[in-house]
């Protein structure tokens, strides 16, 4: 009977960990593809202030994103996003902006490829 | 000044020089060892999740495994050894399904033991093979099994002639169960008579010179009657290398080499 409880005990865990990866995944990735599609209008407008003020929250936000995903994301997907958000300041700060809008745009759509390949859907499951 | 200028300055130099000729090295090294480090304790948490899994599927042979838990067993090990070696998987890829595994497995062989339907959906049914020296070839069939490897199995179970055998089952883990006819089986102590009083579980009382109490009471044993014996045999404690005891107070009692 301990032996049963101890099953449960654990599937429980389980279940509730892999909830609340896709809960921690989808909160990072949403927050992160707002303030990235927010930096993108900025630097179409070439606003340059509101787009240092705007890369900063989003250096932040992926430092402290970072740190959670790569517990349950493969790191090699991670990786992808670690090369492109810190190239965003530096395109920032030499007004780069087309640079910025492919970099931006690129990292919006792995942050769309990790969210919905995490999802329990039939396509994701077969 | 020119002191300075002469030596100092073009040591500094060199200094300067072969330390950046030398840091992408050191850099590399470093990190490599950052990476086994990171395998090290990988590793690490990986064999204590193991063995903690394994206590919790509980206790059976490789040979007596049923072929789901042999197939789980298989399945942890490989699901396991993926992020143990690769840093780049997280390690949970590893945790959730072996925690998944061995808890369906404990739920599965709790319904095995609770419903017998369950349990032969599961397991199957063991079959007899041969009935009074008869082999049932539609059984043989449908185990897919050779006349050969039935031989063979009944060969390791030391029985050569098949007509000394009266029941032959193949058990649901695949081994061969065998009974013979009455008039070849080995005659047990009460047929010849020659029973002898139960003395019990023999057990080890004491090792390398120390006391294991938690064995006693399988033995009737206690602390003042092994003083007692150790009295009697004029052995010191630190001198006995091995002692087993029973329930009727025969003992075997083994020196300490250097003693």
């Amino acid at each position: 009977m301990k032996r049963i409880a101890a099953a449960i005990i654990m599937l429980t865990l389980v279940l509730t960990s892999c909830i609340a990866s896709i809960r921690v995944l989808q909160k990072s990735s949403t927050e992160l593809i707002e303030l990235l599609e927010s930096a993108a209008f900025y630097a179409q407008n070439e606003d340059s202030n509101s787009l240092k003020t705007a890369t900063d929250k989003i250096q932040t936000n992926w430092e402290k994103s970072r740190k959670q995903l790569s517990l349950f994301l493969p790191h090699s997907e991670l990786d992808a996003l670690s090369i492109t958000i810190p190239t965003l300041s530096d395109f920032c700060c030499d007004e780069a902006y087309d640079e910025y809008l492919e970099a931006c745009y690129e990292s919006v759509h792995t942050l769309e490829h990790l969210n919905h390949s995490t999802k329990p859907r039939l396509e994701n499951l077969f | 000044m020119l002191l300075v200028t002469v030596f100092v300055i073009p040591q500094r130099n060199k200094f300067i020089r072969i330390k950046k000729a030398f840091t992408p090295i050191i850099k590399t090294i470093y990190l490599r060892e950052e990476i086994m480090l990171v395998v090290f304790f990988r590793t690490i948490i990986i064999y204590i999740m193991v063995i903690i899994f394994i206590r919790l599927m509980g206790k059976r042979q490789i040979g007596e495994l049923q072929p789901s838990e042999l197939v789980i067993t298989i399945m942890i090990s490989e699901v396991v050894s993926l992020p143990m070696q690769d840093s780049d998987i997280p390690l949970v890829s590893a945790i959730i399904p072996a925690a998944t595994l061995v808890a369906f497995e404990i739920i599965l062989s709790y319904f095995n033991l609770k419903f017998e339907k369950f349990r032969a959906l599961v397991q199957g049914h063991s079959l007899v093979i041969i009935r009074n020296g008869v082999i049932d070839q539609k059984q043989l069939k449908r185990l897919r099994m050779t006349v050969d490897d039935l031989m063979d199995s009944l060969r390791k179970k030391d029985v050569f002639d098949i007509n000394t055998v009266e029941y032959a089952i193949v058990e649901t883990d695949g081994s061969l169960s065998v009974l013979l006819k009455p008039e070849h089986r080995n005659p047990s102590a009460k047929a010849l008579g020659a029973v002898e009083d139960d003395t019990g579980l023999p057990c080890t009382v004491v090792i390398d010179g120390k006391i294991i109490e938690s064995d006693f009471k399988d033995c009737g044993m206690t602390r003042e009657k092994l003083d007692g014996i150790l009295k009697n045999q004029k052995i010191p404690l630190e001198k006995i290398f091995l002692m087993v005891a029973d329930n009727s107070n025969f003992t075997i009692i083994e020196r300490n080499d250097d003693a």
